[in-house]
């Protein structure tokens, strides 16, 4: 009878032990899909605690139009990542899209020229060179163009991918830099009919609107776009997809197009909403973009990931950069943050997915 | 003890010398990158001739010392591009190293006039320490990159996060006025040949025969040809990275250190696109960006021909923006050439 | 007369040192299932990279569904409808199985892609080769029948004509293989045309319809199987009268040595299952087993690639952990890989570097390694093995193939006193072949050679002890004597129908 009751409890132990290692391996499954939500709801929980300002209508503003240029350049990173590639050009695109809307819009095209004459204060009145609608076409256009540039030079003259990138970070810093003189060009109207970007339609600031416009037509392209399966193909296997009459070149050279619009919307979005043109700014984005790509899921050998992961990354790391200016620290020092922050995420990962 | 040093450091030269002129010899027959790099080096040599301001002394004095500042941190980025790997972080590196040097010699007094009290240690303790920063830099890059994190990612993130750390250290202020050792060695000179020259020199001759004749140098292009057969020869992938990085990161230490001295500044906003010059002079010297193949042999000319074309457009009136240009631009038609002659 | 489906006319293919294929006829129709037998060297694969466009003949035509193929490239063969499955299986392992069987023509409706209608058609090709899988799981996460089967599907999705198989039985296993060859027989049924490329005979037996067999670079056989006896085809792939029996090359006896490496009790995951072997030195050891059999991964457990989940390993008596290849080569363990070029050697580097990587300590002076004691050891080892030029600064990718091999060899005779050799004699000719076989022979003196082959004859050939593996358990473990059956071997591994 004993040795009844005992096999019974000791089954009951087993059973009781079985379901909860199940309800472990549910819940370390849930924890790995939806991790990132919830590191988003315990960050922003301290946030409250420590500044609870972060609600303030100005500041939450100031919070969504930061994630757009952010969400921006991180689904450039997606794109490019996605193939198997890296653009490391994206904040030095930002920079000349930057300077390239101030002359644009407040004077001689060719205001460069020579660059002694550079004015740091523009005319007073806001002199747009073309209509403006064209203004912002052309300097889209200029964003697919370096991404095409470089996708070129990597699919078909077979240089690797960052080496590209990072040759083109440089140059069109550059020429960034020759087009400004090296000094920020100040709107006086702020930048004049792209003002409107920081209002709202009705009650939802653009930037949201945008967010979420730019976010849906990505996400879908992704998924239902023969030319998006085609970038999740190429990324997986390059030989195969080539096979399967995919043109692999065409598809990277899509991808850094791809990226460099994103870029120069990033930088003409944020541009238009500060109001000033610096060639010298945006230094170190590209690593932020990394950074929030990978933190959202996608990784450096391509073929996984996408732009809903990307989102988490996005807000976490748009939410730590807001919290850390609320706390009043400074820009280099939120570098130095950053810069050590990424590695480590970078080095969490390794280890996980070992 | 000190005639075995002199006799092993006459050996080494001797070694040295004889790799260069052999590789010389082979050069032109076999290897058309190299050709072409001391070709155009020479081109450009004998074209500056003529410009005038080139052949003075203190053009050329300068010359020796920026030929000194890059070529200490492009030595460092051959090693790293024989591994297949890449350095972005020299820039910030320089900087930390920099500004560090001009912090400890001014410590616990701000803008003070230095003296006895504000050194945090004696000079030389503090020239180590420098290049201990240096190493413990590299050692994370090292780290990160060794257990298989893409080294352009590793040392993007050491490149933002060490200066954000240089900054924050010294409030991104400039500190004045250095010790008499650093500005000694840092300015000074034997004739017209600065100090630093020699330090170059015995650097090069070091690293030479250390890619060459040692059981690291041999995993470093173990490593970089083919990751797979070194891992399994038991060449460890983590060990082998993380020599290479620390090595760059104390010889760029060393560069920021004499920096400092050199300005009798300790400044941490130098080093700015200073990877971009490092790897241009490695790339155009004909090292591999692949890995395997090259070495500091090659990067001499390298860095020999972008100081040069950097003064010829300074000579020229050419301003930094357009320099960065020009160099950026010449890197890449390098790039593309090495891609068309690339090693089958 | 009927035009075959595909046809090879006159097949030549030279290459530097050898002759791979001399004067080749070769046809398959549709609804023929036709198998393609011959030794390691014989020619298959070079006939089957022809057939598939990854090398071009060096004299002789190919026609296609009647039409000369006059490129040979892999894209254009995979256009024309001719579909080869090799062991790496051309898959996106990050898509799901219908977005594999449709990259590159994904349905559409109303511009955007229509996933519901593709897993339709997946669902349909799946069903009608009685393939059991959700066309929506990640390619990632299938078995490797079932990602054979994935490219089997996706190869009729697009229309392909013929389909070569290259000896599918080396990694699938009985129960495996019994799947696949419903489908193959499927394929058969719609009209397909087939090529089997297998090495065994009971397989033929249940798959084939017609027979060929290639020797030397040269068709010897062709007929169809029921015109056929067994023995005859075993006489035409060797060449010689076909014993069960086991013919050893040996020369001089070696009385077995001390115990040197013993495993005990060594699991790995759920592929090696217990195992329990002990290796004398003076020894050369044969383990054999079918693909899946966990040869390979007992194999990398010896060398220290992988660990095992469970048990122990002793060197010399003494406990070791082996975490890493260099822990493997510090206790004198070598192991030599069949795929040199990729894993093997530094193809850019001369042969003395490639013949020092894992022995710097042994050439080292005292900070510097040591030219005059370098060139002494790769001399030497030039030497006994005999490298062809014996240069040693040349370059290894200026090296014939079975030269490379033998820089493999000598790489690892340096320090290896244990020695794991993974498939040595793979791709190499007859003549480099008997070569490597006697080397290894040689310098089994004062080592334990484990030699890991795909072909059970030649580790009969080279060794005085036989493993036999299957479903990673030991089934046979014991000396090779005059009496030892070939047959019963392979029944042991797994082999049998």
């Amino acid at each position: 009878m004993n040795l009844e009751k005992k096999t019974i409890f000791s089954k009951q132990i087993v059973d009781n032990f079985r379901s909860g290692i199940d309800t472990m391996i549910q819940f370390k499954s849930f924890f790995k899909k939806y991790w990132i939500i919830i590191f988003f709801t315990v960050l922003l929980i301290f946030v409250t605690i420590t500044t609870p300002f972060f609600w303030s209508k100005y500041n939450l503003l100031g919070f969504i139009s930061l994630i757009l240029p952010f969400l921006c350049i991180s689904i450039s990173l997606t794109i490019v990542m996605l193939v198997g590639e890296i653009d490391l050009s994206v904040g030095s695109t930002m920079a000349l899209t930057s300077i390239l809307v101030m002359v644009m819009f407040y004077g001689n095209f060719w205001l460069w020229l020579p660059e002694a004459t550079a004015r740091t204060v523009l005319s007073s009145t806001w002199d747009p060179v073309m209509p403006p609608l064209m203004i912002i076409i052309f300097i889209l256009f200029i964003g697919v163009l370096i991404g095409c540039f470089i996708g070129f030079l990597h699919a078909y003259i077979g240089l690797q991918g960052f080496v590209a990138s990072l040759v083109m970070l440089y140059l069109v810093r550059g020429i960034a830099m020759c087009m400004s003189g090296g000094k920020p060009y100040h709107g006086e109207f702020g930048a004049g009919p792209l003002e409107f970007l920081s209002g709202s339609i009705g009650k939802f600031p653009i930037a949201a609107i945008l967010i979420v416009i730019i976010s849906l037509i990505f996400y879908l392209f992704l998924k239902y776009h023969t030319l998006g399966r085609s970038i999740y193909a190429t990324g997986g296997d390059p030989t195969t997809a080539g096979l399967m009459g995919i043109n692999v070149k065409r598809i990277k050279v899509l991808a850094y197009a791809l990226s460099g619009l994103l870029a120069a919307f990033a930088g003409l979005w944020l541009t238009g909403y500060f109001g000033v043109g610096d060639a010298r700014s945006f230094q170190g984005y590209e690593l932020y973009a990394i950074g929030m790509v990978v933190l959202g899921g996608t990784m450096f050998k391509g073929g996984h990931g996408g732009i809903i992961n990307t989102l988490g990354g996005v807000m976490v790391f748009s939410l730590l950069i807001t919290w850390l200016d609320l706390l009043g620290i400074e820009f280099y020092t939120q570098n130095m943050i950053f810069g050590f922050l990424i590695v480590f995420i970078l080095v969490l990962n390794k280890y996980t997915t070992r | 003890m000190r005639i075995i040093f002199f006799k092993k450091s006459c050996i080494s030269f001797k070694v040295f010398l004889g790799k260069f002129t052999k590789n010389f010899k082979m050069s032109f027959r076999e290897k058309p990158l190299l050709f072409l790099s001391y070709f155009i080096l020479g081109s450009l040599f004998i074209w500056m001739c003529g410009i005038p301001g080139f052949l003075t002394v203190e053009n050329l004095y300068i010359l020796l010392h920026r030929i000194v500042h890059l070529g200490l941190v492009s030595i460092g980025m051959t090693l790293v591009i024989i591994t297949g790997g890449i350095d972005l972080s020299v820039g910030s590196i320089l900087a930390l190293t920099c500004s560090l040097t001009g912090y400890f010699q001014h410590w616990g007094t701000w803008y003070g006039y230095i003296g006895q009290g504000s050194f945090i240690a004696p000079e030389p303790v503090i020239l180590l320490m420098i290049l201990g920063v240096g190493g413990l830099v590299g050692m994370l890059n090292g780290f990160a990159s060794g257990i298989g994190i893409p080294d352009f990612a590793v040392t993007l993130g050491t490149m933002i996060g060490i200066r954000g750390a240089a900054y924050a250290i010294t409030g991104g202020m400039k500190t004045f006025g250095l010790g008499p050792m650093t500005n000694n060695i840092a300015k000074g000179s034997i004739g017209n040949v600065p100090y630093v020259f020699f330090v170059l020199v015995m650097v090069l001759i070091f690293i030479s025969v250390f890619e060459r004749k040692t059981a690291m140098g041999k995993s470093i292009y173990a490593i970089g040809e083919n990751p797979r057969v070194a891992k399994l020869s038991g060449i460890s992938y983590l060990k082998t990275k993380m020599m290479v990085y620390i090595i760059s990161g104390i010889l760029v230490g060393m560069a920021g250190w004499i920096l400092a001295g050199r300005l009798d500044t300790g400044d941490p906003k130098v080093g700015v696109g200073l990877e971009l010059d490092a790897i241009a002079a490695v790339i155009i010297g004909g090292t591999n960006l692949y890995g395997g193949f090259g070495g500091v042999e090659y990067t001499i000319p390298g860095v020999l021909i972008i100081v040069l074309a950097r003064n010829l457009m300074v000579l020229y009136g050419v301003s930094s923006n357009v320099r960065l240009i020009g160099i950026a631009l010449l890197l890449l038609v390098f790039l593309i050439l090495q891609r068309l002659f690339r090693r089958k | 007369m009927q035009d075959h489906l595909c046809e090879l006319k006159g097949i030549y293919k030279e290459y530097a040192a050898t002759t791979a294929l001399k004067n080749v006829d070769f046809h398959v129709d549709g609804k023929e299932i036709c198998a393609l037998l011959g030794k390691n060297g014989a020619g298959k694969s070079t006939l089957i990279k022809i057939i598939s466009g990854v090398i071009s003949p060096t004299k002789g035509e190919m026609y296609f569904k009647g039409k000369q193929v006059k490129a040979f490239n892999t894209k254009n063969a995979f256009e024309q409808g001719i579909s080869v499955l090799y062991q790496e299986l051309h898959l996106f392992p990050n898509l799901t199985v219908k977005e594999n069987m449709f990259a590159g023509r994904l349905p559409m409706k109303n511009g955007i892609v229509n996933y519901e209608r593709m897993k339709e058609e997946a669902q349909k090709i799946l069903e009608s080769l009685h393939i059991k899988i959700d066309p929506d799981t990640s390619a990632e996460q299938l078995s490797t029948v079932e990602k054979q089967l994935v490219s089997v599907a996706t190869a009729i999705s697009r229309k392909a004509e013929l389909f070569v198989f290259d000896e599918p039985s080396s990694i699938l296993s009985m129960k495996e293989l019994r799947v696949f060859y419903k489908s193959i027989r499927k394929l058969k049924e719609m009209g397909k045309g087939i090529i089997y490329v297998t090495h065994s005979l009971e397989e033929i037996q249940v798959i084939a319809d017609r027979v060929v067999v290639l020797r030397d670079g040269m068709k010897v056989v062709d007929d169809l199987l029921k015109n056929m006896k067994m023995e005859d085809i075993e006489t035409s792939i060797t060449g010689k009268r076909k014993k069960d029996k086991v013919r050893k090359i040996g020369n001089a006896i070696i009385k077995k040595g001390k115990l040197k490496v013993e495993l005990k009790n060594i699991w790995f995951r759920s592929v090696l299952e217990d195992i329990n072997l002990k290796f004398y030195e003076n020894m050369v050891y044969c383990i054999y087993g079918l693909e899946g059999s966990g040869k390979k991964i007992l194999g990398k457990i010896l060398f220290g690639d992988l660990k095992p989940t469970k048990g122990k390993i002793k060197i010399d008596g003494k406990l070791i952990r082996l975490k890493s290849p260099s822990d493997g080569i510090h206790n004198g363990v070598g192991y030599m890989v069949d795929e040199r070029a990729n894993e093997g050697l530094l193809l850019n580097k001369s042969i003395s570097d490639n013949i020092i990587l894992p022995c710097f300590e042994k050439v080292k002076g005292k900070i510097f390694l040591d030219s005059k004691k370098i060139d002494k050891l790769v001399y030497k080892r030039i030497d006994e093995i005999g490298i062809f030029p014996p240069k040693a600064s040349i370059m290894v990718n200026e090296l014939s193939g079975g030269n490379q091999q033998k820089v493999l060899l000598g790489k690892w005779l340096e320090i290896g006193f244990i020695l794991v050799l993974v498939d040595p004699t793979r791709g190499l000719d007859i003549e480099t072949n008997r070569k490597v076989i006697d080397l290894i022979r040689k310098f089994r003196k004062g080592r334990v050679i484990i030699v890991i082959p795909s072909e059970i004859e030649d580790g009969l050939a080279m060794s005085d002890w036989i493993v036999i593996l299957h479903d990673g358990k030991v089934m046979k473990n014991e000396e090779i004597t005059a009496k030892t059956n070939k047959r019963e071997l392979l029944k042991l591994a797994g082999l049998e129908f």
